[in-house]
């Protein structure tokens, strides 16, 4: 069992590889339990009819679907023991876990962690000359963000598949308690960053880079609620070009 | 081993490591562009391309698995031209600005592309999986393992080919482009790397739009201030 578990878990972290519009992460799901569908079915007949059940619609975030594994084994193993689980149950536990976690999981590294990390990775990489490496920023970033990251992905298999169908307990009393914290913390932080950046327009600009950057902060505002954030960035991109060009030195 | 060859490989492994979960994040521009910087030796460029790359982007988000923008293989694109055009026009410091814009321009057209090329993808793909799940219903497991695994060649091959086909003929293309454009924009646009952080900012702010974040949001900022302010 133990190589069914080392199995499982590196296919874990490539769960999204196969991502599509019709099933999603399906065939990536069914992928991490294949190993499982082997070591227990006992003939082709049985292997077929459980690999079937889990042919389908997945998606969830990719962190956080190492708990809806875990907890997927801990039924099929329950089920493969005697017990009366059937079919509908896992399939129902699967779903309402996927819509939970994917909040959840969206929510803390997407919107809180990543940005956070990224955040702090980039006033070490402004200030560097202050700390002596260059390279201090993308490690902060990479350390912190893969301390929840690969916690997240091994310790929410192990739960699941230790605590089952009660694994909703654990999710809404233990999972990412410090979220509270870190997202004032991750807000706190952008606004620091955001006055290290002022400061430096102003001090290496003078009162034109400060308005230029109040004036990119409007238009990331009223551009993004029309496009997404690819072209806004591109406008203001070439818009800060042009008007270095016509206000710093050139022409 | 040609540093185009090597940067491409870097490209291929990033874009695995964005498109297929793995998510160690290396692949962020940030990481890639000082990635990049090594492989070229040329470090403290490669991270400055990233790190202004991944500034621009900073209030990204890419929730419920909505296709982004390929910032990966566009911050190794962006590093990698930038580095290469530098040392071809012998680190020239008025030059460099103008290197550095069109670079940057560079690497966020090939994210807008690999945002286009992943959503056509995700959408035709399903074909594959439809395969995959018929070999499951033959009792063909592991046929179905490889038709998953097989697609993280697509994204390694995607990576790469793009920096192999990209970078040669951009380095060409935009020293050449750089020399026409100098007379006009002078050493203005070394400048960029001040105001474009800028953007990164709107994006956060953008982000963070609640009440109780922008109380948030002004306490970081007026907490810096003062700070700064104090220390003179």
């Amino acid at each position: 069992m133990f190589k069914t578990h080392l199995n499982m878990m590196w296919r874990l972290f490539f769960i999204r590889n196969s991502r599509n519009d019709r099933t999603i992460d399906g065939l990536g799901f069914f992928h991490v339990l294949s190993p499982l569908f082997r070591d227990i079915a006992e003939n082709e007949d049985e292997l077929a009819e459980m690999a079937g059940r889990h042919l389908g619609y997945f998606n969830a975030n990719p962190i956080l679907a190492s708990y809806i594994v875990g907890v997927v084994m801990n039924l099929e193993l329950k089920k493969k023991a005697g017990e009366d689980i059937s079919a509908d149950r896992i399939d129902r536990v699967k779903q309402t876990l996927s819509a939970v976690l994917t909040a959840k999981g969206d929510y803390f590294f997407e919107v809180i962690l990543i940005p956070l990390a990224l955040t702090i990775g980039s006033i070490f990489a402004i200030y560097s000359s202050y700390i002596g490496s260059s390279y201090i920023g993308p490690i902060i970033f990479l350390v912190s963000y893969n301390l929840y990251h690969l916690h997240s992905r091994i310790g929410g298999y192990r739960t699941g598949l230790l605590l089952g169908e009660d694994v909703g307990r654990e999710l809404a009393g233990n999972l990412f308690r410090e979220q509270k914290f870190l997202g004032g913390f991750a807000v706190f932080v952008s606004g620091c960053f955001a006055a290290l950046i002022f400061f430096r327009g102003w001090s290496l600009g003078g009162y034109r880079f400060v308005i230029w950057g109040v004036l990119a902060l409007v238009g990331v505002f009223l551009l993004g609620r029309k496009i997404s954030l690819i072209w806004v960035v591109l406008v203001l991109f070439l818009a800060s070009a042009i008007f270095l060009v016509v206000f710093n030195g050139g022409l | 081993m040609n540093p185009v060859f090597a940067v491409a490989i870097v490209g291929g492994v990033l874009a695995v490591d964005y498109r297929s979960s793995l998510r160690l994040m290396i692949s962020q521009p940030i990481c890639g562009g000082l990635i990049t910087g090594i492989v070229l030796h040329a470090p403290a460029e490669g991270l400055l391309v990233g790190a202004l790359m991944q500034m621009m982007f900073l209030g990204l988000v890419n929730i419920r698995g909505r296709t982004t923008p390929d910032l990966p293989v566009g911050g190794v694109v962006a590093a990698a031209l930038y580095i290469l055009i530098s040392a071809e026009s012998g680190g020239d410091h008025l030059l460099r600005g103008n290197v550095l814009f069109w670079s940057i321009l560079t690497g966020v057209l090939v994210a807008g592309l690999g945002q286009y090329v992943y959503t056509v993808w995700e959408r035709s793909s399903s074909g594959l999986t439809r395969a995959a799940f018929g070999y499951v219903r033959e009792g063909k497991l592991r046929r179905a393992s490889m038709i998953h695994l097989s697609i993280l060649l697509v994204h390694f091959i995607y990576g790469a080919l793009l920096i192999i086909l990209l970078v040669p003929i951009g380095t060409i293309a935009l020293a050449a482009v750089v020399e026409l454009t100098s007379p006009v924009v002078g050493g203005s646009l070394a400048a960029l790397t001040v105001i474009l952080p800028f953007i990164g900012v709107g994006s956060l702010m953008r982000l963070y739009r609640s009440r109780s974040q922008v109380f948030w949001f002004t306490a970081g900022f007026l907490v810096t201030i003062m700070i700064v302010l104090v220390r003179g």
